[in-house]
């Protein structure tokens, strides 16, 4: 299984070298081939590792955490169940280790990656084909960077592979994109590089810090290690809260909360098709991920202080706001833009009630989020190419006309919305009846952007599927015939349609996988609301709940 | 014959730079012969001369490996890690600026110009060598003077004419601050032998560093800092950057930083009473010194930078903002030994993005110059426009570099800033915590204007047409430096080892 692990991060990384390496003599046509035969052979992969992983779940979940092959210490907050560790870099103060390994968490993100960017190859075959071998190239690397990110387990590299998404991301964005690409590209870079130079620095503290305390950690930049030292050494009170803020700045803009999400239409915006998918599928994603794998296990206390007040406003704040902007919008990918600023409130709402059914309910809903947001934007993106534009306002019937999209766009629709039966729903109720334990105020304050989000969506489907056959004048396209979806483009909808139905309808396996990981942060919360004690018995995650909200 | 053996003793040390003096003695001698009076040669004569460059410092390169490391010396040299790791950095960087010159000179002037290369590579060795002041300062003329004959024949048009004349008239005058510091030195301890120096300098503090020798350090910093490129001396960077040829600008951007930070890293300590770098901890009086320069050098370079339009001025710039990182490490040494005898100290961390900095920064010059051709260089940031398109390879070697000067990862830039600002963020004090955080700050400001370049070759599209003109030498030494930056990153632990050892902070 390591070598599972090894494979699924370098055959994306391969395949771009491959491309980049032979890119005169490829045709685009070619190009097209190798991409989507790098991106299906790490889809698979990712498959088996998750299957693999599934297979030797549920024995670890019966038998308690402990049989986990892990060299984690047993206190550790986060322990991968497969890991590879080799040395990379030790100056005596600060020893970086190539730690890769996955736990529940990581192996569900990994092949929603996966699975995501198989889709944006295929949804790119006819809308690129400017230097098509390079836009392949950057996607496959941005794919390497999100997938490094989720199985890399040292901070460092955490860190390394975060700011490695980057570069792809901004050529993605700068080459392909639309009019005003090139300033959302500047936007999105410098925005998001200055908040994470502030995580690296608090990052950097951290480790600094830990190191030269009275019990020195060997190597303060392993993560388990990491969480195992300071639940026996708690972080001062006023430390961890800087701390936690410094850590938290490069991720709030990426997730993005409330006030941080101004780069986020506009780069969604200027995105190719592809970019849009991948960003709003995986990379916001990293924000969430970043604050369930560091700031809550690494800063408890501060977590409990000023996270759920703070952060839980902010993201109801998200919430409501971003839903009001959609609504507002005349441009259907700014909309569904913006819908992804209150979607992703759901998912911090959910992951500062700090209990169990919240964040596992954060948890769902960012792969809910990647599924549905992801073939929204797929068929956002169809309809731009059939028709060259995104205003609403000049389309309309077009369910009569291509009745594949608009069945599909309904059926997203409705996953997005949260219809039960359809995943949106057990995310969003799961995140929504977690933050109700903690807060009641901003879970029925978070309930509105239900009902928004049923709004705007529900409009958007309305104006531009039903009614009157409405389409725009379009210009040299204008002899070419508007065809119905094609078999690439529902080979590219359909998976995420069917996951989307198979989660609501069978959350059971998912939430088995990720479930352990998150008990392991869920108890770490609970630690701290009890007092450190150290060396006392964990206790059972679901009776922990309580107390989390008595600290309140 | 006691004399005659130390000599002998001696000449056994330095046999790499030997074999580097004596290829361009014959080079200067028979060079003459080859080209006629009217100025003509045979065609190719350029090829072979820089194939005998190349096996000299492949000669040489066998020789720094094969050399052992010898420790208190007393003689005028000394191979101690220290002299092992610069002349190694000397050595690899002669490599790559031979392969960009190749592309540069013309057949009649080939060897001078390959000559003088080889002998400022030699001067660089040389001063890390050196066990002596007066060694130190040959070290620093070996460098200066081949380089203002090597920045007169790079180019012959107005501009290459003036950038020359004021490099010579201002490097002058900075070696003439040299060797007044280095008197003043002299006058104090009463000896030129490092050791010595050391030792009367140790003897003599507290109080000694008041007075005389403080006056000493500021006239030889001043001086040396005229090479490291750190405002206030940097006036001429731009200018000198813009109009001489690209091998001669990848020269000037790193070699004189080499020589420069060995020199100060073999000096300072004698200033400070340590012997040897090691036991040196910055004296208040460098460590603020240090630290203003550094944070000046950098947030001004950085600042400058940006509102360039020439790619070469704005590369002069960048190069001195990174003077400033470098100073960074300086400002920051730490002693050796104590708590954390392995840590990273400043020195070391200096040490390390040394070489890492040169290759991408050579890296970038690489490719500007293998991109233009004899009748058009790039000059202005539109005659970047769409290299992208145009040279896809090229681009995209640059592009790496660019990435490993902003210090992004995956590039070796990113590990070199990043111990810089550990080694700036450990030592508990409130002034490089403020080093620490301007360093990062200055980060975010500096990628604003890479990213400008990279814009511009991925974004726009091609405005001048640059015929291409095959010149595969520049080629090669651009994607070397662009690998090694990726691969710097991947298995940093050998150069961090190194690093560590030439400041003595690991026993090898």
């Amino acid at each position: 299984m390591q070598a599972l692990l090894f494979l699924v991060l370098i055959v994306p990384a391969a395949t771009a070298v491959l491309l980049m390496l032979f890119r005169s003599s490829l045709a685009v046509d070619n190009s097209r081939w190798v991409a989507v035969c790098g991106s299906a052979a790490t889809l698979l992969l990712s498959v088996f590792l998750l299957a693999s992983y599934y297979a030797t779940g549920p024995a670890a979940l019966e038998s308690g955490r402990e049989p986990r092959a892990s060299s984690a210490p047993a206190e550790a907050v986060i322990r991968p169940k497969i890991e590879y560790v080799q040395p990379w870099l030790d100056t005596g103060r600060l020893k970086i280790e190539l730690y890769l390994g996955i736990d529940g968490i990581s192996v569900t993100m990994i092949a929603l990656t996966a699975l995501l960017t198989v889709s944006a190859v295929l949804i790119s075959w006819e809308a690129i084909r400017d230097r098509a071998a390079e836009f392949y190239a950057a996607l496959l690397l941005l794919q390497t960077g999100l997938i490094g990110v989720f199985c890399s387990f040292d901070l460092l590299l955490f860190y390394v592979f975060f700011e490695m998404t980057l570069i792809p991301l901004f050529f993605l964005i700068a080459v392909w994109g639309g009019r005003d690409r090139k300033w959302a590209a500047v936007k999105f870079f410098l925005y998001t590089l200055a908040g994470s130079l502030v995580t690296l620095s608090g990052l950097l503290y951290l480790v600094l810090y830990v190191s030269s305390q009275g019990v020195p950690l060997k190597n303060p930049t392993n993560l388990p290690a990491l969480t195992a030292w300071l639940k026996q050494n708690p972080l001062p009170e006023a430390l961890q809260t800087a701390l936690f803020l410094a850590v938290s700045a490069g991720f709030l803009i990426k997730v993005p909360v409330f006030p941080f999400h101004t780069w986020l239409p506009l780069a969604h915006v200027e995105a190719p098709t592809a970019g849009s998918i991948v960003l709003a599928g995986v990379l916001l994603k990293l924000g969430t991920y970043g604050f369930l794998r560091l700031c809550l296990p690494l800063f408890p206390d501060a977590a409990v202080a000023i996270g759920l007040p703070v952060i839980g406003l902010l993201s109801v704040i998200g919430i409501i706001y971003g839903s009001l902007c959609a609504l507002a919008q005349s441009d259907i990918k700014k909309l569904v833009a913006y819908s992804s600023v209150a979607h992703l409130g759901f998912c911090m709402l959910g992951l500062f009630a700090l209990n169990l059914e919240g964040i596992t309910g954060s948890v769902l809903q960012m792969i809910n989020h990647g599924l549905s947001t992801g073939a929204l934007f797929i068929i956002v993106g169809m309809i731009y190419e059939r028709y060259h534009t995104r205003e609403m306002s000049e389309l309309g019937g077009l369910a009569s006309k291509l009745p594949g999209i608009g069945i599909s766009m309904v059926f997203i629709s409705m996953s997005s919305i949260g219809l039960p039966g359809l995943n949106g729903f057990i995310g969003e109720f799961l995140s929504l009846a977690g933050m109700f334990k903690a807060n009641p105020m901003y879970s029925a304050l978070g309930t509105t952007g239900v009902i928004l989000g049923a709004w705007y969506l529900l409009t958007a489907v309305q104006k531009v599927f039903f009614g009157r056959l409405r389409e725009p004048h379009h210009g040299d396209h204008g002899d070419q015939e508007i065809d119905d979806m094609n078999a690439r483009e529902f080979l590219a909808l359909f998976p995420l349609a069917a996951l989307c139905l198979f989660i609501g309808i069978r959350p059971g396996p998912l939430m088995e996988i990720i479930r352990p990981d998150v008990e392991l942060v869920v108890d770490r919360i609970a630690h701290v609301s009890a007092g450190p004690v150290p060396g006392a018995p964990v206790q059972p995650a679901a009776e922990t709940t309580e107390p989390a909200q008595a600290a309140l | 014959m006691p004399a005659f053996n130390e000599l002998n003793q001696a000449a056994g040390l330095i046999i790499p730079e030997i074999i580097l003096i004596a290829t361009v003695c014959i080079m200067f001698l028979t060079a003459p012969f080859l080209v006629s009076e009217n100025g003509s040669s045979a065609a190719g004569l350029k090829h072979r001369w820089g194939a005998l460059t190349l096996l000299a410092l492949l000669c040489s390169t066998f020789a720094w490996l094969k050399s052992p490391l010898t420790d208190g010396s007393v003689g005028p040299f000394e191979v101690d890690a220290f002299a092992w790791y610069i002349r190694g950095i000397a050595l690899v960087s002669g490599f790559l600026l031979t392969l960009i010159l190749w592309d540069q000179t013309d057949d009649t002037h080939a060897a001078e110009n390959f000559a003088c290369l080889l002998a400022t590579i030699a001067g660089t060795s040389f001063v890390a060598l050196a066990n002596d002041l007066i060694g130190i300062f040959l070290g620093l003329e070996l460098v200066s003077i081949p380089t203002y004959i090597l920045l007169y024949l790079g180019r012959s048009d107005w501009m290459s004419r003036e950038a020359t004349i004021k490099y010579f008239l201002l490097s002058i005058f900075s070696s003439a601050m040299v060797l007044f510091g280095l008197a003043w030195i002299y006058g104090i301890a009463g000896t030129t032998n490092l050791s010595a120096i050391a030792d009367r300098a140790h003897r003599a503090i507290p109080g000694f560093e008041h007075g005389m020798l403080l006056v000493a350090q500021i006239i030889m910093i001043a001086g040396i800092s005229f090479r490291l490129t750190a405002v206030p001396f940097h006036f001429y960077a731009p200018d000198v950057f813009q109009g001489v040829a690209p091998s001669a600008s990848a020269m000037l951007s790193f070699v004189p930083k080499v020589v420069g930070f060995a020199a100060l890293l073999q000096i300072l300590p004698l200033c400070a009473g340590a012997d040897g770098i090691a036991a040196w901890a910055p004296t208040k009086n460098q460590a603020w010194l240090f630290s203003t320069m550094a944070l000046i050098t950098m947030t001004f370079g950085n600042v400058m930078a940006f509102r360039q339009t020439s790619v070469l001025r704005m590369l002069a710039w960048s190069s001195i903002s990174h003077a400033g990182y470098m100073l960074v490490g300086l400002a920051v040494a730490t002693q050796h030994g104590g708590e954390h005898p392995n840590e990273a100290s400043g020195q070391a961390a200096l040490m390390f993005y040394l070489p890492i900095y040169g290759l991408m920064s050579i890296g970038v010059f690489a490719v500007l110059a293998a991109a233009g051709n004899r009748s058009r260089m790039l000059r202005s940031l539109e005659d970047l426009h769409g290299l992208s398109q145009t040279r896809p390879a090229l681009a995209l070697a640059m592009s790496v570099c660019v990435f490993g000067l902003s210090g992004l990862p995956p590039t070796g830039g990113f590990l070199g800033k990043l111990n810089l600002f550990v080694a700036a963020w450990v030592v508990n004090s409130q002034l490089s915590r403020t080093l620490a955080i301007a360093l990062a700050a200055n980060a975010v400001v500096a990628a604003a204007y890479y990213l400008r370049l990279i814009g511009l070759m991925y974004f726009e599209t091609p405005k001048t047409i640059v015929e291409p003109e095959p010149r595969p030498a520049s080629a090669v030494a651009g994607a070397f430096c662009a690998v090694s930056a990726l691969l710097l990153f991947a298995s940093p632990q050998w150069l961090w080892n190194a690093a560590a050892a030439a400041v003595s902070l690991v026993t090898a």
